[in-house]
């Protein structure tokens, strides 16, 4: 240890002296950071996700029974029941558009299946969905044995949700034999990676809809004609269309406005962070005026004591923001499964992006507001007369 | 001590006709009401009188803690008055060491960082004293790395008056330095006050209200209601 003392130690000398107070302010600046960190985060993770699965779904128009189309588009893309059905017809009339490349039939509901009886998502496709979806590889097993077998392929996480490989059976209630497990995909990072994919007519028969359909997915000869295509589907009685672009930009207005929301939070939660480092420096300057007094005595100038009080506001800034930070990034995952109970649609995949320049960029905030906040307290120290605080007037 | 040109010695510190008084609400309290002295290089002087005399207003406006309402400080040829306060910070810094009723050490320093402080903030590259040498000569080298709350009052006046040494001052000045101790303790304050100005050859006043102690400057000065003489009145 030095003679003579840094000025980082004189410094900090008084944070240590009171850990309470310095931790309060400390847990101040780290909530306001963590909120930050957290709300950039997710909005940049947000979209990522949202981007990949929507290249993921490989079709660029989703047909769907008439209702909300971005409701019926955010239950495919999550997986669900979806009440409202179109006729299997329909699917045949989009085969026919001049415009269409492929097309793949979807039926998609769920129930409770397996040992545990979990609540699955089962996915009715048909041979067209390799064509569409080729990056969904079998890593065991193979395609189904035919259009109406009671056989399963299991997405990755269902495989490993449900504890089943291949050639074990599903059960899937008393009126159907139990669906044989044909194969396991690899992890595809979408949302067939939970969901139990079955052949299209079995799926149609097991939940008692025969020749009716969730959904048809279109991929389209060119993007410039689908203008054209949603005005012939508009003409179709009972169904509706809806490009995964014009859901893609409905879905980021729903997150833009949460995100202002969020930021809103994380600025309220700066200003009081702020608030609580201005506190508790001004206590500290007022217990120690005499310390200050003795500093001036014995040769500070108002200029260090001002650069003292700044350094020490700095220091509960940046440790603030680093805890914060540090929180956010350790914690992401118990905040990605928060966001997922709370937020209508997630996608799938990490939505938590934090990156290195966005956790500098967040605890430099936090640095820059500590010591905004410890202007005022480093002013006072600064002013600080030695003759009125250290001896009496006599 | 200094010599002017026609060889006489001048004194180190002097103040002539030095006032100060405050506004206390609608009236003015006078605290100095024209104190004239000299501190002479070598020379420990006693400054008495009771309390509300003026003794740590003269102590201030002599250690450049304060600017008098007129009058004229002069240390080392300097007049202080006149300086701007960047001036007067790094005068003090250079030239006037303080020491204090209490000792206001700062808690979380140790006793060598405490006596070191002064130098933290000088970047004048004088020369100064090594805090250890220094807290050898005040009999402390054996807890230079005890904090202020591992030390008797005693010891923690002596590490004040360390600290008011470090950095080789021309004027030692204290403000009751002994009013927190006990009679056995203040006698050895003040012989080393006494020793210490001897080896250094630096002026000290030395404020108190104890005659005893008063007695073992070279000189004594009584302050009574802003006034000064050199007869107990």
């Amino acid at each position: 240890m030095s003679a003579v003392p840094g000025f980082f130690r004189l410094a900090t000398s008084d944070l240590r002296r009171r850990p309470l107070r310095t931790g309060l302010a400390i847990l101040g600046v780290a909530l306001s950071t963590g909120l930050l960190l957290g709300t950039l985060s997710m909005h940049a993770g947000y979209v990522r996700a949202l981007d990949s699965t929507i290249d993921r779904m490989g079709y660029q128009v989703l047909v769907t029974a008439k209702g909300c189309p971005y409701e019926a588009a955010s239950l495919m893309m999550r997986g669900g029941n979806t009440p409202m059905t179109i006729d299997e017809s329909t699917f045949d009339t989009i085969l026919q558009d001049a415009d269409v490349s492929e097309a793949t039939r979807i039926f998609m509901q769920s129930m409770p299946a397996g040992p545990a009886g979990k609540n699955m998502v089962f996915l009715g496709v048909d041979d067209r969905y390799r064509q569409l979806k080729p990056w969904m590889t079998l890593q065991q097993g193979q395609w189904f044995s035919g259009p109406e077998a009671p056989e399963a392929l299991l997405g990755y996480n269902a495989s490993l949700l449900l504890g089943l490989k291949l050639g074990d059976t599903l059960p899937v209630g008393p009126t159907h034999k139990p669906l044989v497990i044909r194969g396991v995909f690899d992890r595809s990072g979408t949302q067939e990676d939970g969901m139990v994919i079955i052949p299209l007519a079995y799926s149609q028969e097991l939940f008692d809809r025969q020749g009716k359909l969730t959904g048809v997915g279109v991929r389209l000869k060119s993007l410039d004609k689908v203008q054209g295509f949603l005005q012939r589907m508009f003409d179709l009685p009972s169904v509706q269309a809806v490009t995964m672009t014009q859901f893609r930009t409905t879905v980021l207005e729903f997150v833009a406005t949460s995100r202002l929301l969020l930021l809103l939070s994380a600025l309220i939660a700066s200003v009081i962070g702020g608030l609580g480092v201005l506190n508790a420096m001004t206590m500290t300057v007022s217990e120690r005026v005499r310390e200050f007094g003795l500093m001036k005595a014995v040769g500070a100038s108002p200029r260090d004591l001002f650069a003292l009080t700044l350094l020490e506001t700095g220091v509960l800034g940046l440790l603030g923001g680093i805890v914060g930070a540090g929180v956010t990034v350790a914690g992401g995952l118990g905040i990605e499964s928060l966001i997922r109970q709370f937020v209508p649609f997630v996608p799938p995949g990490a939505i938590l992006a934090t990156s290195l320049p966005r956790i500098l960029e967040c605890v430099v905030a936090s640095l820059s507001l500590a010591v905004l906040a410890g202007i005022y307290p480093a002013a006072r120290a600064a002013v600080v007369r030695p003759a009125r605080v250290l001896g009496r007037v006599g | 001590m200094a010599d002017d040109l026609d060889g006489r010695a001048s004194p180190m510190v002097e103040a002539l006709a030095l006032v100060k008084t405050y506004p206390l609400s609608a009236e003015t309290v006078t605290a100095l009401g024209g104190v004239d002295l000299t501190l002479s290089a070598g020379e420990m002087v006693a400054l008495v009188g009771a309390s509300g005399s003026g003794k740590t207003t003269l102590l201030n406006l002599l250690g450049c803690l304060d600017r008098p309402t007129s009058g004229t400080v002069r240390i080392l040829g300097t007049e202080v008055q006149d300086l701007g306060e960047r001036e007067l910070t790094d005068f003090r810094r250079r030239r006037i060491g303080f020491v204090f009723q209490e000792a206001f050490l700062i808690p979380t320093l140790t006793t060598m960082e405490n006596v070191g402080l002064p130098l933290a903030f000088d970047r004048s590259g004088a020369e100064t004293f090594s805090p250890g040498a220094i807290l050898e000569q005040v009999g402390l080298a054996g807890k230079s790395h005890r904090y202020p709350s591992e030390l008797s009052g005693g010891e923690r006046q002596r590490v004040a008056i360390a600290r008011a040494l470090v950095h080789r001052p021309a004027l030692l000045l204290a403000d009751e330095p002994t009013g927190n101790l006990d009679s056995d303790n203040g006698r050895k304050i003040f012989a080393l006050f006494r020793d210490l100005v001897g080896r250094g050859g630096l002026a000290a006043l030395v404020a108190t209200h104890n005659l005893e102690l008063a007695a073992m400057a070279d000189r004594r000065l009584y302050l009574k209601d802003g006034r000064i003489s050199t007869e107990e009145a």
